[in-house]
């Protein structure tokens, strides 16, 4: 086995969780993942900070990621990349986003909340507690200044909370 | 003794002065450095609103939070193939015993016979009241024997457990 193969292997499930949960289709979610690791491939030189590898691998996923959904011209996801969060919600196209990833105590008011999120925020949300991502690596993955990471999660948490107030999930 | 106690600055913990949501979700990721560790969980013990919110923040993150891992559950296969084997086994331990009875004294060995004519069969290897364990497809199986009864077969090493007990009935 080489050292790219016994490195970035182990880290295979996660990223084809994380390209599935993006991509929405399991079958592209396939097809990134295959893409993610010929990429990581030619650019293993690269990598630094071998104890990082799993959040070198996301952010090459999730940046390939969002490569697909501009080529498919359909909007799945808000690119974090341009900067243009705010107010940009299209829940239409987000619905089957959370359909790919399994999660046995989630219910499904919170599921609901969640499509309704914007798409950073869910993600945020989905990238710490679901794949269990740290700061530093979730601001390598979104490509956003580690120090913004705290922040940006506890408005994510906070607009969460607040939906699930409203909608009475709160007071069982 | 009777000196004065020396405090370690260090050792001091300042609380925090106002509610920190911040610091509160990074309590919760366990992003804070110990002393602010300290110092949250020191505010938390008096402020029934962090509490609050901190709830719900674990209440959010605890559902976005993927179960572990299950242990492997037993197949249908797995539990076919022990099940199969237990009845088997039964069978031919009622087989070994009750056959010299079936065909008669002759056929019989009587307990006065030396060993050297005890005619050999699989449940000759079982002592009477002894329990014996063996393994049979990854699965250790245990079974009790009281002179010719079979009193209890049990897989006790394997993905699923089984018991067959048959503490009055003989054999």
């Amino acid at each position: 086995m080489t050292d790219f193969e016994s490195l970035c292997l182990p880290h295979y499930s996660s990223i084809r969780r994380l390209c599935c949960y993006l991509l929405s289709r399991s079958g592209d979610g396939e097809d990134a993942t295959q893409e993610t690791f010929a990429k990581a491939l030619s650019q293993y030189s690269e990598l630094s900070e071998r104890r990082a590898v799993k959040s070198w691998l996301m952010s090459i996923a999730y940046r390939h990621c969002i490569d697909v959904i501009r080529a498919r011209k359909v909007r799945h996801h808000q690119p974090i990349l341009e900067g243009s969060m705010e107010g940009s919600m299209e829940h239409a196209t987000e619905q089957s986003r959370l359909e790919n990833i399994h999660l046995p105590h989630l219910a499904l008011e919170l599921r609901d909340i969640l499509h309704q999120l914007p798409p950073q925020e869910r993600d945020l949300l989905i990238l710490k507690h679901y794949f269990g991502l740290d700061y530093q690596e979730i601001s390598r993955v979104l490509m956003i200044p580690p120090e913004q990471v705290g922040m940006k999660l506890l408005r994510a948490r906070k607009l969460a909370a607040k939906k699930i107030t409203d909608g009475g999930l709160g007071r069982d | 003794m009777g000196g004065l106690a020396v405090i370690n600055p260090k050792d001091q913990i300042e609380p925090l002065d106002r509610c920190d949501e911040l610091m509160l979700s990074q309590y919760l990721d366990q992003e804070l450095n110990p002393a602010q560790t300290k110092r949250m969980k020191s505010h938390l013990q008096g402020c029934a609103t962090c509490q609050e919110v901190l709830s719900q923040f674990s209440q959010l993150a605890y559902q976005l939070t993927p179960a572990p891992p299950a242990l492997p559950r037993p197949t249908r296969a797995s539990i076919a193939v022990s099940g199969l084997f237990c009845c088997l086994l039964v069978g031919a331990t009622v087989l070994t015993v009750t056959l010299p009875q079936t065909l008669g004294p002759a056929a019989s060995p009587s307990r006065s016979e030396s060993p050297s004519h005890t005619p050999q069969s699989a449940s000759n290897n079982l002592e009477p009241d002894n329990t014996q364990t063996f393994e049979f497809q990854n699965l250790r199986y245990q079974v009790t024997t009281e002179g010719a009864q079979l009193l209890e077969l049990e897989v006790v090493e394997g993905p699923c457990r089984l018991q067959l007990q048959q503490p009055h009935q003989r054999i």
